[in-house]
């Protein structure tokens, strides 16, 4: 199959899957979405695949899901300014909950490669991997609530804890990869030369050595896990997320903070552009928290 | 009556029992409300007791977050102590009709009057949990017992690095997390974390039970810096998503851990001291308060 927005790599037991679209940052638009899905079931028909990396082209992982309002319709809500329907919002929650618990059931052993940045849905998307490994001058966070979002993934409280969580997702915070690793949101941080190999090192142990029992106990094993999580009450909560997230997604003028001179995102957008929306949207908090140095 | 998101009627947001503490003409005293800008202020003032909390304290507090929910203008609630320090937990030289501090055995309630004034006593922390608005604790000195609970419940903790949390000499069942089952740092962390009788912001940090920790000159800047931050935010959309991480700890059993909290205090009611242990109400009449504290804190320190 031909990809516009991403690439497929097979080597050995080895797949990568890259985002491909280097001069927008990676970010994830509708098209990109449907071919990491499309591009993650290619990679599962093939047995000899054991392990998937996940990475982005040109420096960056993701820098989150495309906010231009074009090609967009799967990966962010509509602007709340033409009124739409609850129904509308609810049911494109609901969607989107279901595709992300898919690409997180994923059942192949998964590691995010994570250099530049990687915010939002790019954050998203290395959460989904079973191990992420970052660079130590990565960027990370979810800012998603300073547009007036409410996240929508519930991993972040389990990799960080519910204090750190909320520090994070609360404020729209970015870390770096160090910090990262410290609040155990990826496994391992290290100077951004040496993650290409570190990467390879690990993909290929867990390709050559990585469960005992072979191919079959790794996808079994997985399925049981993957059921003790929801027992522990991880699907519960990413769908508590996706609800509140259509609720946040539903206020609009006339019915929230807009009136009262909150940002307006999709005003901004449409007035000023896309970059403007986006300086607007971070500059009230870089003086507060700076962007971390890369 | 004004709600807090402009509204002219009046909600329950949840129950709660802020929203039946009133402040209208109210006499601030045990804690005092004061309003900034677009952030209100809550100072826990008994110095004298180091701000134990008593019940004039907690409906003082309460009161001042009917207030600040209530005012539109306010986004953010800090809430933080007079004097030497955040808090020193409960009063325990309350009267003993009082209900903040520990149930005197002597009063011998039943177990069902008991659940009664547990849930309380207890709900009054997790109605801060639930608070409709961005909260800060701003935590200097010591910060012991409910104190450190109030001060876990706050959405941002931010405390001075040489903040003291939990005293020597006494069984720290919270660890600035209350009962919470695994969130709030991992759950390995949380064990261990509670097996120690006291540690100090920085440590504090380095577990991951407050959110930061600054030089003690710094703090009020530092907190002023984090809530003009959060009032900058859209006030619905950051409710919704503090929902969300309430409900995340209700799917993993928070009510259960709330009830279980309560079931530890009824405990209390049942224990016998053995020889070689302090018991808090025979020292206390025999030698004081201050008397029993000096006794616990002798005992603990491991002898070199």
């Amino acid at each position: 199959m031909a990809y516009q927005t991403i690439k497929l790599e097979k080597e050995g037991k080895i797949g990568r899957l890259v985002l491909n679209r280097p001069e927008k940052l990676n970010a994830i638009n509708d098209t990109m979405l449907r071919e990491i899905e499309a591009g993650l079931a290619e990679l599962q028909k093939d047995s000899n695949i054991w392990v998937v990396i996940i990475k982005g082209a040109g420096g960056n992982f993701s820098a989150g899901q495309d906010l231009t309002g074009i090609d967009t319709a799967e990966v962010m809500p509509p602007d709340p300014n033409t009124k739409p329907f609850l129904s509308d919002l609810y049911e494109a929650a609901m969607k989107s909950y279901l595709r992300w618990q898919a690409i997180f059931d994923f059942p192949r052993w998964t590691i995010a490669q994570v250099e530049g940045y990687c915010l939002g849905m790019g954050c998203d998307l290395a959460m989904c991997c079973r191990t992420v490994i970052a660079a130590e001058n990565s960027i990370f966070g979810d800012p998603s609530i300073r547009i007036g979002l409410s996240p929508t993934n519930p991993l972040w409280v389990w990799r960080i804890g519910l204090k750190k969580a909320k520090e994070l997702l609360l404020t729209g915070k970015y870390i770096d990869g160090r910090e990262a690793e410290r609040l155990g949101l990826v496994m391992k941080s290290l100077p951004a030369a040496q993650l290409e190999e570190e990467v390879a090192i690990n993909a290929d142990t867990l390709a050559k050595y990585g469960t005992i029992g072979g191919f079959d106990m790794q996808v079994g094993w997985f399925a049981f896990d993957r059921a003790s999580f929801d027992m522990a009450g991880l699907a519960a909560g990413w769908r508590l997320a996706t609800n509140y997230h259509a609720l946040s997604a539903a206020q609009r003028p006339g019915r929230s903070y807009i009136d009262r001179g909150g940002f307006d995102f999709h005003r901004v957008r449409e007035e000023k552009g896309m970059k403007e929306a986006i300086r607007q949207r971070d500059l009230p908090f870089l003086k507060h928290f700076p962007m971390p140095k890369r | 009556m004004p709600t807090g998101f402009g509204w002219d009627f009046k909600t329950q947001y949840q129950f709660c029992q802020w929203e039946h503490m009133e402040y209208q003409g109210r006499q601030y005293k045990d804690a005092l409300y004061e309003k900034k800008g677009k952030i209100a202020y809550i100072t826990l003032n008994r110095p004298e007791k180091r701000n134990a909390y008593n019940d004039g304290m907690f409906g003082d507090m309460l009161a001042g977050l009917h207030q600040a929910n209530d005012d539109p203008e306010v986004k953010v609630v800090v809430i933080r102590g007079a004097g030497i320090n955040f808090s020193a937990g409960h009063d325990l030289s309350s009267p003993k009709e009082e209900e903040s501090p520990p149930v005197s055995p002597s009063l011998n309630p039943t177990v069902v009057d008991y659940y009664g004034f547990e849930r309380r006593r207890c709900n009054k922390h997790e109605d801060i949990f639930n608070y409709p608005k961005p909260t800060i604790a701003q935590v200097h000195g010591y910060c012991i017992g409910a104190g450190e609970i109030v001060a876990a419940m706050c959405d941002i903790t931010i405390a001075a690095e040489d903040a003291q949390f939990g005293a020597r000499g006494f069984g720290r069942f919270v660890n600035g997390i209350n009962n919470y089952p695994i969130y709030p740092i991992g759950s390995n962390k949380a064990y261990c974390g509670r097996m120690l009788p006291e540690i100090s912001g920085k440590e504090a940090e380095q577990l991951g039970t407050v959110n930061l920790a600054v030089p003690k000159e710094k703090l009020d800047e530092e907190v002023n810096r984090w809530a003009e931050m959060l009032s900058l935010l859209p006030a619905e959309v950051f409710t919704l998503a503090k929902e969300w991480f309430s409900g995340m700890l209700d799917i993993n059993g928070w009510g259960t851990a709330m009830r279980a909290h309560y079931g530890a205090h009824l405990m209390l009611q049942y224990i016998r001291f053995r020889p070689d242990e302090i018991s808090l109400y025979k020292e206390r009449r025999d030698r004081g308060l201050k008397g029993f504290v000096a006794q616990r804190a002798a005992s603990a320190t491991p002898k070199a």
